[in-house]
């Protein structure tokens, strides 16, 4: 697969998790290996930088929180402009499923 | 056991982690969060139960290259700009150096504009390929509209070489109950019209003549009109040397006097001023040279050597109101419009109608501006719609440009967001992208008057049947503003769609990705091969009838045989051959001696050459008759026997001229079909009697009927034609007419030779084969359709480059998705044929819109210009060819890439980005 397509994936992966509440980093990792069942391997060294990246573009908002009794972890909440974008990326991931698909019948045709 | 000291995880990420050029607290942070990370898997590890060791080995293969890592964050971190400056390869640099600078420099147009090009001059220098192929396209489209123009400007526009000349007309007459719009003017004629009018400053009559000099090494022909009183004052002209002629030698027998052409002068005399006052033989006659015309004077014919004063004769004023052979100049007077001239000489005419009703009856007066002479007017739809044709090269080419552009705005496109990041203005960036495309244009224009320059040069040196007025063509400043304001027009038109695209370049986009915003980009190529594809198909279609039309000219049977056939000119001047016996014997002896050379097979004499496009008419009654305008006319050729023979010319019914039809004998003629049909329907003409211009008054007695000659050309209208015997009829011009089984090569010189043992005195004119004559008489037709059909070919070459472009890139960004249709099981020859069948719907769609677009324009070609000759403007064989060419031109552009694209390797293709 190409790179494009893993970073795509990727990060409607990630504001989906973001989606319904605010993450840390760890706990995202552990997500995305439990939800895809093991196929999806996720590297730190991938997901990192990729929320790094996400936040840069202003999609995602990191910040430092202490809960009592624990150390401090960096929960990562979706921004307005993050929530917005989602639909979209949804959309654009779920067309290249469908092209793909369709690809894969005409060739099997 | 040992309890093992917790592993300081924060301390194994910073010994491990390449240092990441950020903030010390942002470093921090991210050494924190990836700390917890490893610590994360760890603990979880402990706690299913995992051994130390394995819980280790389990958080450390959660990183595994460090050096990759902190170059992944690295750039997710770094602010956009500085990011794109760690990252920029070295010719991008340029780009961030110039935009800095501009910053500097604030605005001033001038220096922007300066900038602009030398920065477009550097970036141009840089793919030089690019450069090169989009120079050379429109090198080639800017190169024939500078050269159509040019011949635009100097048969169309130039102002005529004289003063004020747009005064100038030519007073002529017209018989439109005859379908003659204009025609030559009797001397009669012509005189009361000068008596009656006062529309003119100037008003001067021309005849033509030739004379053979005999003061050289040979006897040369010398031709040049005698002209009336006013002639050069009419034009306001000044000779060069010498002086022009005055009152007094227009009296009879004081007008031996010659003016002579510059190139006369430095041929004849070597240039030399004592050439004034000098005496020269013509016809056996002395001559005065008296003045020489500077080498700019030319009228109507540049060919002109000598003009010599016209003084009629008195026969030819009192009898010869019907005869018309005078050409003539004029210049409308001070306020005069043409429209006034038009009417006083309508009035002047239809006076003279009623007073002199036998010849005039059906005559009127039409006035038509110099510049409209000489064969310009006929020419001019031909030049129109060679300059749409050029035009339509032009855009093709323009289209071709701007696909090349769009291709490399997939290269362009990141330097143009870095630009845009660093603040460069939308309008800017796009200015200075058009600025590339004029620079462009520029460099096209150059190339494109360099083809101008060259061509012309071929088109000046084409005959005058030709082109008329062609040495006017070459590339002055008229052409150059042209050629100028093309290139600027030409490289916003193809540079300005490709600027707007990438000016509108959404910068995040850009720098997110190596160039697949090109979506929108790929659909506007498409729609501009569609519009090639539709303009190289209407010129094709255009060109393809010409070309049916051309072959329909040159497969008339013309009713004459030519291969083998030669002609040349030759005189018994009056003065040395007084009798009519005289002049019979004279051709008589050339006939025989011409018909002894080895080769010749037969010989023969005319007084008109058939398909010379020359003509000599006389009107024609049935015997009894009398003498009336409203009288049919035929073309008159008197020959010797054995003419039609040698010709070729079929003899349909009676007899050919024999020895015994002479001066003594009864007269008698041959008619043609044509006038067998029109004057004796349902009859036998033979034994008929009629009687025939140039000496009326002699009843003919039909002995024969010949097969249909052309005179003019093959697209002419079938006239009457009568033969009569040379030898009841002689004269002192006549044409020999020779047939030869050989090569032909080496008879002019021997017929030199057979005329000088004759007579020394006399030349050989103007010795010249059939075949000359024939491609002659279709050399205007020729003329349009060679050109019409080279820039028709240009067009399909430009259409077929930008389809093939077009494919290529259409591939080049499919690769992945063929890869995968590959990887999923489809053959080679499928993705062949779905790629060469996105190709040729591209050009369906084109070929389709030309289809409608060649109807209607071939339709008003034809009504304006009847170009077409034996087609329709619909012709489908046409319309069918031209559509299998273009098939097989695209098909093959478009099979290049697919197959390329069918032998793409999955495993490359899939990877390919």
């Amino acid at each position: 697969m190409q790179p494009e397509l893993k970073k795509g994936t990727a990060e409607v992966l990630i504001l989906s998790l973001l989606e319904q509440r605010p993450r840390h980093g760890y706990e995202i990792a552990k997500l995305i290996e439990k939800r895809s069942e093991g196929v999806l391997e996720f590297h730190v060294a991938s997901l990192y930088p990729m929320l790094y990246r996400l936040e840069r573009r202003g999609w995602i908002e990191g910040r430092w929180l202490e809960k009592p009794g624990q150390r401090r972890r960096r929960f990562y909440k979706l921004t307005t402009a993050g929530r917005r974008a989602l639909p979209e990326e949804r959309k654009n991931w779920r067309e290249f499923i469908r092209a793909i698909e369709r690809v894969a019948q005409v060739g099997n045709a | 056991m040992r309890e093992r000291k917790p592993i300081d995880w924060k301390r194994y990420v910073r010994q491990r982690l390449p240092t990441l050029g950020l903030s010390g607290a942002r470093e921090q942070e991210i050494v924190e969060e990836l700390a917890q990370q490893l610590d994360g898997a760890y603990s979880e590890a402990l706690a299913r139960g995992e051994s130390v060791a394995e819980a280790e080995g389990r958080a450390a293969a959660q990183i595994p290259n460090w050096a990759s890592l902190a170059l992944e964050i690295r750039r997710a971190e770094q602010p956009l700009v500085e990011k794109i400056a760690a990252t920029v390869p070295e010719n991008w640099r340029e780009a961030m150096r110039e935009e800095n600078l501009r910053k500097r420099r604030g605005g001033n147009m001038f220096a922007d504009l300066f900038q602009d090009v030398q920065y477009a001059l550097r970036m141009l220098r840089k793919s030089p390929g690019f450069a090169a192929l989009v120079v050379l396209t429109l090198a080639l489209g800017i190169g024939a509209n500078s050269t159509i123009f040019s011949v635009i400007n100097g048969v169309l526009l130039r102002p005529l070489p004289y003063s004020e000349p747009e005064q100038l007309v030519r007073v002529l007459e017209s018989n439109p109950g005859k379908g003659w719009p204009t025609f030559s003017v009797s001397p009669p004629n012509f005189l009361d019209w000068r008596a009656q009018t006062h529309s003119f400053a100037g008003l001067a009559a021309t005849e033509n003549n030739a004379y053979t000099y005999t003061g050289g090494d040979v006897p040369e022909r010398w031709t040049g009109p005698q002209v009336t009183e006013g002639f050069f004052e009419t034009l306001r002209v000044q000779p060069e040397l010498g002086r022009l002629f005055i009152p007094d030698e227009f009296q009879p027998g004081k007008n031996h006097v010659v003016v002579i052409s510059d190139a006369l002068w430095r041929s004849a005399f070597a240039g030399d001023p004592a050439a004034i006052g000098r005496s020269v033989s013509l016809d056996g006659q002395s001559y005065t040279v008296i003045g020489v015309m500077g080498p700019k004077f030319r009228f109507l014919s540049a060919a002109t050597q000598v003009w010599a004063p016209l003084v009629f004769t008195p026969n030819e004023l009192q009898n010869a109101r019907g005869a018309h052979f005078l050409g003539d100049i004029a210049r409308l007077g001070p306020g005069v419009s043409l429209a006034q001239a038009q009417s006083e000489m309508a009035a002047i005419a239809e006076r003279l109608e009623k007073q002199y009703p036998v010849s005039n009856s059906g005559w009127t007066v039409a006035i038509v501006p110099l510049s409209e002479g000489g064969g310009v007017a006929q020419i001019r739809p031909a030049l129109l719609v060679l300059l749409g044709a050029v035009g339509f090269v032009l855009l093709i080419a323009c289209a071709n440009a701007a696909n090349m552009l769009l291709a490399r705005a997939t290269v362009r496109h990141r330097e143009i967001a870095i630009r845009l990041a660093l603040g460069a203005g939308r309008a800017r960036v796009v200015r200075q992208l058009l600025t590339e495309s004029v620079v462009l244009s520029f460099a096209g224009a150059a190339l494109g008057l360099l083809i101008a320059f060259w061509s012309t040069r071929v088109i000046a040196a084409l005959p005058p049947r030709f082109l008329p007025r062609a040495q006017m063509v070459s590339v002055d400043g008229r052409v150059l503003f042209f050629t100028l304001a093309l290139a600027l027009v030409t490289g916003i038109l193809f540079g300005l769609a490709p600027a707007l695209t990438l000016g509108r370049e959404d910068l995040a986009g850009a720098l997110k990705d190596g160039g697949r915003a090109g979506a929108a980009r790929g659909g506007l190529r498409k729609l501009l091969v569609v519009a090639e594809v539709m303009l190289a198909f209407v010129l094709l279609s255009g060109a393809g009838l010409l070309v049916r039309s051309f072959t329909h000219l040159t497969s008339v049977d013309l009713g004459l045989q030519t291969a083998g056939r030669y002609a040349f000119d030759l005189s018994a001047p009056q003065t040395r051959y007084p009798t009519p016996q005289k002049q019979l014997e004279f051709f008589s002896q050339v006939q025989q001696r011409v018909a002894a050379l080895p080769g010749v097979d037969s010989v023969a004499l005319v007084s008109l050459i058939p398909i010379s496009g020359d003509d000599e008419m006389y009107e024609v009654a049935l015997a009894g008759q009398p003498s009336s305008e409203s009288n049919p006319s035929a073309l008159s050729y008197r020959v010797t026997p054995g003419f039609l023979r040698t010709m070729g010319i079929r003899l349909l019914a009676g007899r050919d001229f024999t020895a015994a039809d002479d001066l003594t004998a009864p007269h008698v003629c041959i008619i043609n079909d044509v006038f067998a049909r029109a004057m004796f329907p349902g009859r036998d003409p033979i034994g008929q009697k009629i009687q025939f211009g140039h000496q009326f008054n002699i009843v003919r007695e039909i002995v024969g009927v010949a097969g249909y000659v052309n005179q003019y050309g093959p697209a002419e209208e079938k006239s009457l034609q009568v033969y009569e015997p040379f030898a009841q009829f002689p004269r002192t011009d006549m044409s020999l007419i020779l047939r030869t089984s050989g090569s032909g090569a080496g008879l002019a010189a021997a017929a030199r030779v057979a005329v000088r043992e004759v007579d020394p005195q006399q030349a050989v004119i103007g010795f010249r084969s059939f075949d000359e004559l024939v491609s002659e008489s279709v050399s205007l037709p020729r003329f349009r359709t060679v050109l019409l059909g080279l820039f028709a070919g240009l067009a399909a070459l430009l259409a077929a480059a930008g389809l093939y472009g077009v494919m290529s890139y259409t591939v080049t960004q499919q690769t992945q998705e063929i890869g995968i249709r590959m990887a999923l099981g489809a053959q080679p020859s499928q993705i062949l044929r779905l790629m060469v069948s996105r190709g040729m719907g591209l050009v369906a769609a084109g070929v389709a819109l030309g289809l409608a677009g060649a109807l209607i324009l071939t339709r008003v070609m034809q009504s304006f210009a009847a170009f077409l000759f034996g087609v329709k403007p619909n012709d489908p064989a046409t319309l069918v060819a031209v559509t299998i060419l273009f098939a097989v031109v695209a098909a093959t552009a478009c099979w290049l890439p697919a197959w390329r694209a069918s032998r793409v390797d999955p495993l490359v293709a899939l990877r390919y980005e």
